[in-house]
């Protein structure tokens, strides 16, 4: 039940954050002046690192976000001698914006939700049954299998890049939806997560639904399926994610503008035109960065927790 | 029904695992192979057997010694770096103060923001010309520097984009491993006397031991494999400081069109990962 | 096949059928070296791979005269070309069926098998249209593998009223500087924030071979291979020493990753080394500054003149199942009518020499800024195509961070010797 633990301790801590310093300790210390000098110093301390930390975060996303709205002739203005309106627009306009989409970005985004939508239903489909039958069945072979799973997803993708390339050129997928959804489906992570997740679901509630005389398809779907909201949630950002992020593979195996998602194009603004439109380049940047924060910041319950537990367990 | 079901986990598994054959195993299988083969992309010729002949080839290139030198050292500062930072930055996220849920969602937007866009922006911001460091650094006085196209301040440039990305990602499982350590622990030895600094020592530090591992190592396998910042921003320079094994690797087989020796730097590449982790599992793994 | 041959002719819903029937039959048949009158009937569809400005207009413009064939375009960025055309040619695919190849790189393409020869293809009067260097390019071992469907021309442009104010007389349109004059003018210009020099491809071999050229010295062995002791020479160590210089010592030219046109149009930069395709793009951008035109410069005295030239060759996939049609499509966007879609569209420099003929004479370039168009077409005059190597891939690659390293102040032996060296390596494979 480590995920849940989790999320309460996470919770927990986002309810004791108000009050300055929890436990006995802090009371014990309090009652000398010297003690609450030296808490007030902490406190600043520790707000000056965090003040630091989260400049050196934001910074460079809000200098990209406010150049995005200025045009291409003000992008340098304040930069170069630097005045702190750099991280202003300096002429607000979304000419940049109006210019990729002009130029077919909307369609680009919207290949890009596709692909990650397509993906993460397939992955979701194959990831919890693999993860169901690793947690809930004994048969010969599974020992095998698992270290199969496990070996799979250590391997890193880098690695494999140009002979997966090479199965997909032998396929004739070259430019081809297929080729970029099929190679993403199995994930190992996902199907890590599901086992996890299924190890966990008390026996007795399978056995009840066995009793009843229910089919495991009928198990899975009517029991246990309900249940895993949270694992569901988790998997699916991390595949939405790693679909809409990913550009070397697409780039690699769908060169075809038809084919273009947003990494992709974003590379192409920045690095192939070697391009004087610093306006499309830090709008197609800036949509390309919002939407993985808009998806995580609301889920990050889910996100944090799942994706910490695969690591702290494995 | 109990004959049908035997079959049940293998046709569970079975596209999971077809799949992961087809898209992670074979691909390896073949990168293996592919070590062995020369003239790949020549039909005139067809692929041939050539035995050790690209391994050969390799050891014989001062770019391949070079590229591993430049890989084992950008590994060396940037995973212990990393975790360390991670460390210090999930004790900070740790303090419970007003505000902290806030900060550590800030944390949390490098994460989410692809490698792709973050060395890109990164690349603007630091670049020679326009950059915004650059304007900073002006600002307060002192000179531009040249960072990415400096031999010397290439690669711990490089270093620094990497872990804008990295040290976040990794603090969020040191800060979980740091929230189940149960908190009496830590108490009772700060009522024994023991100072901050003892405390983290002495208890925390190896009670996080496994999720540092754990951190350690699947930083490791990232950064030995890492790619987009030299491709993006450097292509392997200035001097070949930046040639990352995995950047000098795509080179050769979609640049130049060896296809063998490519798969060979791979083959190579991993085989070192491999005993580095093992390296890394012998003298950090928990005694019990 | 037999079966639809006899219902054949009954009515016209039959025949249909029978087209039908034909077409299918054809297209199985095609693997097995159809006749080409068969194939004449359907519709052939055929891949192309290209990074070039208005290619979807031009096959339109094709598919209207060959009605039987479309062209679909695969639009790819300029470094994919090369990356799909490695990948996909290499593995034998019979896509795409359109092969943009880059004029240096046919050696390559046909050291590999990969490129039908169209030798038979090409009457003599077609071949004597296209400029005659260019022909050599699209040739490996004596056969023509992929003629030219783009050239292209540098011009030595320059801000005038920046030069002015900095007290710089100018080079009128038929005077060649010296590269020195060039350094000393852009000494005199640079101030601020304003450039003197730079080259658009400051890192290519494509745009500064003229510099080693320019001494009289070779860019590679006549074997096609051989760097070491050429590349590293006395004359090419003092052109790219002129080179640092302009970035490291006086500082004239910007380092970094730059758009040489963003600077000129913003008169960030005084002079720069351009092809014709800027004149275009100057016109459209109604500059608030004059700018001008002049013949590419030199080292001096009785040294050479040479002025880069060539780009985009086309060829047939060895392995297409559309021969025919592919070297259709091969004859007609080779020919001076495309050459001439495409320089109207302002996108591209003519490889027939008869249209370089009919824009050096056009009355309307008699003054500026057409003026810039003949200057371009009489520079074409000097063009020398880049190095015939079956190994240009690793030779540009390696000598574009050798280029970028000088420009990092890195130095100048030391990076040609390196380069000689990894080149020399690589090279070894085609020996």
């Amino acid at each position: 039940m480590d995920i849940r633990q989790e999320t309460s301790a996470q919770t927990q801590a986002s309810t004791t954050a108000g009050l300055p310093v929890a436990g006995p300790r802090a009371e014990q210390r309090a009652r000398s002046g010297w003690a609450s000098l030296s808490r007030i110093g902490r406190h600043v301390a520790i707000y000056g690192v965090l003040i630091v930390i989260a400049i050196l975060v934001l910074a460079p996303l809000e200098w990209v976000a406010a150049s995005s709205f200025t045009t291409r002739e003000t992008v340098w203005k304040h930069v170069l001698p630097f005045s702190w309106r750099a991280f202003l627009p300096d002429h607000f306009t979304l000419d940049g914006y109006r210019q990729i989409f002009e130029a077919g970005y909307g369609r680009t985004m919207a290949n890009t939700f596709v692909l990650g939508t397509v993906t993460v239903v397939l992955s979701l489909t194959v990831g919890s049954l693999a993860g169901f039958t690793f947690a809930r069945f004994e048969f010969r072979g599974k020992r095998f299998l698992w270290a199969v799973t496990l070996i799979s997803f250590m391997v890193p993708y880098e690695a494999t890049v140009i002979p997966a390339y090479t199965l997909v050129n032998d396929l004739g997928w070259i430019n081809s939806w297929q080729a970029l959804i099929v190679p993403a489906i199995a994930n190992g992570t996902v199907i890590f997560l599901f086992r996890q997740f299924f190890a966990e679901i008390p026996q007795d509630l399978i056995d009840a639904g066995r009793v009843d005389g229910a089919t495991w398809p009928r198990i899975l779907a009517g029991i246990v399926l309900p249940l895993t909201r949270p694992v569901i949630i988790t998997s699916a950002i991390i595949i939405f994610l790693s679909q809409w992020n990913s550009f070397f593979w697409p780039q690699l195996v769908a060169p075809d503008a038809k084919y273009r998602v947003v990494q992709v194009a974003v590379n192409i603004l920045g690095v192939e035109q070697q391009t004087s439109y610093w306006d499309r380049l830090f709008a197609a940047t800036t949509i390309a960065a919002l939407v993985p924060l808009v998806l995580v910041i609301p889920l990050q319950r889910y996100y944090v927790s799942s994706i910490v537990s695969s690591g702290i367990k494995g | 029904m109990a004959r049908s079901e035997r079959w049940t986990p293998y046709l569970f598994l079975l596209p999971a695992m077809v799949l992961l054959l087809f898209w992670r195993l074979v691909p390896l299988a073949a990168g293996l192979r592919e070590s062995f083969y020369g003239n790949a992309l020549n039909l005139t010729t067809g692929r041939e057997w050539v035995g050790l002949d690209n391994f050969r080839y390799l050891f014989d290139d001062p770019t391949f010694w070079k590229s591993i030198r430049v890989t084992f050292l950008f590994n060396a500062i940037v995973n212990p770096l990393q975790v360390a930072l991670a460390v210090l930055l999930a004790l900070v996220a740790n303090q419970k103060v007003r505000g902290i849920a806030f900060f550590r969602t800030i944390l949390l937007l490098p994460v989410a923001i692809s490698i792709n866009i973050a060395t890109l922006a990164w690349g603007i911001a630091l670049d020679t010309n326009y950059g915004l460091v650059n304007g900073i650094l002006e600002a307060v006085g002192l000179e531009r520097q040249p960072f990415l196209r400096s031999a010397d301040q290439a690669m711990p440039t490089m270093v620094a984009i990497v872990s804008w990305i990295g040290v976040p990602f990794w603090m969020l499982f040191i800060l979980a491993g740091l929230q189940s350590i149960p908190g009496d622990l830590i108490e009772a030895a700060r009522i024994d006397g023991a100072t901050r600094v003892k405390a983290f020592f002495g208890i925390t530090l190896p009670l996080l031991r496994r999720v540092i591992l754990f951190v350690l190592v699947a930083d490791t396998v990232i950064n030995f494999t890492l790619f987009a910042p030299p491709y993006l921003l450097t292509r392997g320079g200035p001097s070949q400081t930046t040639n990352l094994m995995m950047y000098d690797a795509w080179k050769r087989g979609f640049v130049y069109g060896d296809l063998g020796s490519s798969a060979a730097m791979v083959t190579i590449l991993l085989g070192m990962l491999c005993l580095v982790l093992l390296f890394q599992f012998a003298f950090l793994r928990p005694k019990h | 096949m037999p079966l639809n041959r006899t219902l054949a002719g009954k009515s016209s819903r039959r025949r249909f059928l029978q087209g039908a029937g034909a077409t299918a039959a054809a297209v199985a048949a095609t693997r097995f070296h159809a006749p080409a009158f068969v194939r004449a009937q359907e519709k052939v569809t055929l891949t192309w791979v290209s990074d070039l400005p208005s290619t979807e207009d031009i096959v339109k413009v094709f598919s209207e005269k060959y009605p039987n064939i479309e062209v679909q375009v695969e639009r790819v960025t300029f470094r994919e070309v090369f990356q799909q055309n490695q990948t996909r040619l290499g593995s034998g695919s019979d896509t795409p069926d359109i092969v943009s190849v880059d004029a240096p790189l046919v050696a390559s393409y046909g050291s590999r098998g990969w490129l039908s020869p169209l030798d038979q293809a090409f009457t003599p009067e077609q071949l004597a249209d296209i400029v005659p260097a260019l022909v050599d390019s699209g040739k490996y071992n004596g056969s023509l593998l992929a003629p030219p469907i783009w050239n292209s021309s540098q011009l030595f442009y320059y801000n005038l009223d920046l030069l002015e104010a900095a007290g710089v007389t100018p080079p009128g349109p038929e005077e060649r500087w010296t590269w020195d004059q060039v350094h000393e003018a852009a000494q005199k210009v640079t101030s601020g924030d304003v450039f003197g020099f730079q080259f658009e491809q400051y890192n290519r071999i494509y745009q500064l071979q003229p510099l080693p050229q320019g001494k009289g010295a070779k860019v590679i062995g006549d074997d096609g291979l051989t760097v070491e002791g050429i590349i590293n020479s006395q004359e090419w160590v003092d052109a790219f020493q002129w080179f640092s210089d302009i970035h490291n010592k006086t500082k004239v030219a910007p380092q970094g990753n730059i758009d040489i046109n963003e600077l000129f149009v913003n008169q960030k930069l005084a002079m720069a080394i351009r092809g014709p395709w800027a004149i275009k793009t100057f016109m459209n951008a109604n500059l608030p500054f004059r700018w001008r035109a002049a013949p590419n410069p030199y080292w001096g005295g009785d040294l050479p003149v040479t002025v880069p030239t060539d780009s985009w060759h086309v060829g047939v996939n060895v392995n297409s199942k559309h021969q025919a049609e592919a070297i259709q499509f091969v004859q007609w966007i080779t020919s001076a009518e495309a050459g001439t879609f495409w320089y109207e569209r302002g996108d591209n420099w003519p490889s027939q020499v008869s249209l370089l003929d009919k824009i050096t004479k056009d009355p309307a370039n008699a003054d500026w800024p057409g003026k810039a168009y003949a200057i371009a077409a009489i520079e074409s005059g000097h063009g020398v195509p880049r190095p015939l190597t079956v190994g240009y891939q690793e030779y540009e690659d390696i000598l574009s961070t050798a280029f970028e390293d000088i420009r990092n102040g890195s130095d100048v032996k030391e990076s040609l010797d390196n380069a000689a060296r990894q080149i020399e390596r690589e090279m070894q494979k085609y020996r």
